[in-house]
């Protein structure tokens, strides 16, 4: 079995900014960016036969908050949509599934967090085992400082290494005015500011702020009438590891290399199927040109690059990546989106994007996009 | 385009006011075993893992899926986590299902849950 045909067509995302206009239901972040995309795609709200959103209810404080969001897309007439309580990006694959089976032929994927609504290093605590992890109250700061301690006292990477991804992300976010934080910095002035949980500085940990994602996609009709050039889905895959912090290495990272290896992201194309990956192996392809990656802690980048095999070559994070804008929720599906973005506009040939999810890189997700259909 | 899916096994635990005996990955387990025993598999012939629960404030844990991906052995392998309110453990289902139909996965576990006497749900 070949893999069947869908590409983004569409994408937009709102800017990242401590948002004091905007609430926690997201329809003031989202209302715009839907009509951004449908204006860029020439399509309306009747046109998308799925709808697929990732929020929490966790960052909004109350329970069932995503309903509130439906006001967005205005519940009546009634539309088949879904919810998954995670990055948006995963939301986007489920909306996958849902064209490949050919219920719907144009689906909509959407992401929201209003990060700033209360101390999201706490709020990200209660992700934590219950009953032995969570009442610690070890924040997802520390969680992640832990592991670029690690990294160091294993010789991995150094404190400058660190400042030196912020500073090179900093300078990339110049150019995107979704950024939050962007700017010329040298790496050796970062390295004589405070840390914030040693060893990580400010600079190392993602800025905490509000925004929202968008990305429409279509099979391969419908792609080729609503997009000069779809960015094709070849590979789409996602994976979890352990959620215990004792009982994983926290230096590698495993569900991001088989997600890699699963969406076909190195050299050779696979089948989503097992057995038939077997005979449709060793296809030839283009290698990842650009890749966005959702590392929200500047280590978290090095760790990535490794895993995902990502060589020199590739251009990682031309947005200015997480570190520079990274809206809970919403940020996993806005990598995929800037990563389609490269290919529809014609700078690359084929790109990654990635998401990521839960403490210190527990669960991943690599969608590779390509220019040309399989 | 899109392939047939079938239910393979189902598993149910006790349904009590307060299931002090297990915890929560407890709970989630002995259904997915039950399930897995009845599609006569093991854990280890699951392709990927669809949870089912809403909301999060009910148990205290926010995204509790990523504390349970060993519990239902999901580590290495997909997990998604569905939450479409009252409708979740219906939607569960559909989510499995598109998967086994898109075409993506042969066997998936779909599991919902709720362990209200963890809060004070109501």
């Amino acid at each position: 079995m070949s893999v069947p045909e869908v590409a983004v067509v569409g994408f937009a995302q709102s800017p990242c900014r401590v948002r004091e206009d905007a609430t926690t239901s997201g329809v003031e972040m989202l209302v715009p960016i839907f009509a951004e995309v449908f204006g860029a795609t020439g399509l309306t709200k009747s046109d998308i036969g799925f709808w697929c959103s990732g929020s929490s209810d966790y960052l909004a404080g109350r329970a069932f908050s995503f309903v509130s969001a439906v006001d967005a897309i205005g519940a009546v007439p009634p539309t088949m949509e879904s919810h998954v309580e995670m990055d948006a990006a995963w939301a986007l694959y489920e909306a996958w599934a849902k064209v490949l089976t050919g219920e719907a032929e144009i689906a909509l994927a959407y992401g929201f967090g209003k990060s700033s609504g209360a101390e999201l290093r706490r709020v990200l605590a209660l992700q934590l085992d219950p009953y032995l992890l969570a009442p610690l109250w070890p924040d997802s700061v520390s969680v992640a400082a832990l592991q670029a301690r690690l990294g160091l006292e294993a010789g991995r990477w150094t404190e400058k290494d660190m400042a030196e991804v912020a500073a090179r992300s900093r300078a990339a976010a110049v150019g995107n005015p979704d950024a939050q934080v962007s700017g010329a910095v040298a790496a050796s002035d970062l390295l004589a500011r405070p840390y914030v949980a040693e060893p990580l500085r400010a600079h190392d940990c993602a800025p905490v702020g509000d925004g929202a994602a968008v990305v429409i996609i279509a099979s391969a009709d419908r792609a080729r009438e609503l997009c000069e050039r779809p960015a094709w889905i070849s590979g789409f895959a996602h994976q979890v590891d352990s959620g215990s912090l004792g009982a994983r290495d926290l230096l590698a990272v495993p569900s991001a290399a088989g997600a890699a290896r699963a969406a076909g992201a190195g050299a050779v194309e696979v089948a989503p199927i097992e057995e038939a990956a077997v005979e449709e192996a060793a296809v030839e392809v283009a290698p990842i040109e650009v890749a966005e990656l959702h590392a929200p802690f500047s280590h978290q980048e090095l760790l990535l690059r490794e895993a995902l095999g990502l060589g020199d070559g590739v251009a990682v994070n031309p947005s200015g990546g997480a570190l520079c804008a990274n809206p809970m929720f919403a940020a996993g599906l806005a990598r995929i989106g800037l990563a389609a973005r490269a290919v529809m506009s014609g700078r690359a040939e084929r790109a990654l994007g990635h998401a990521t999810s839960g403490p210190a890189l527990q669960q991943n997700l690599v969608c590779v996009l390509s220019g040309e259909a399989s | 385009m899109k392939r047939s899916a079938a239910v393979l096994g189902v598993g149910q635990t006790r349904h009590r006011s307060k299931r002090t005996d297990v915890s929560i990955a407890g709970l989630c387990r002995e259904a997915a075993d039950r399930a897995v025993l009845d599609a006569g598999l093991e854990l280890a012939d699951i392709d990927a893992v669809v949870v089912g629960k809403a909301p999060d404030l009910f148990e205290g844990v926010m995204m509790p899926e990523l504390y349970l991906a060993d519990a239902l052995g999901a580590a290495g392998k997909p997990l998604l986590r569905v939450h479409t309110a009252g409708s979740v453990g219906g939607a569960t289902g559909i989510v499995a299902t598109s998967l086994v139909q898109a075409g993506l996965h042969r066997r998936v576990l779909a599991l919902a849950f709720e362990k209200q006497s963890e809060s004070n749900a109501m």
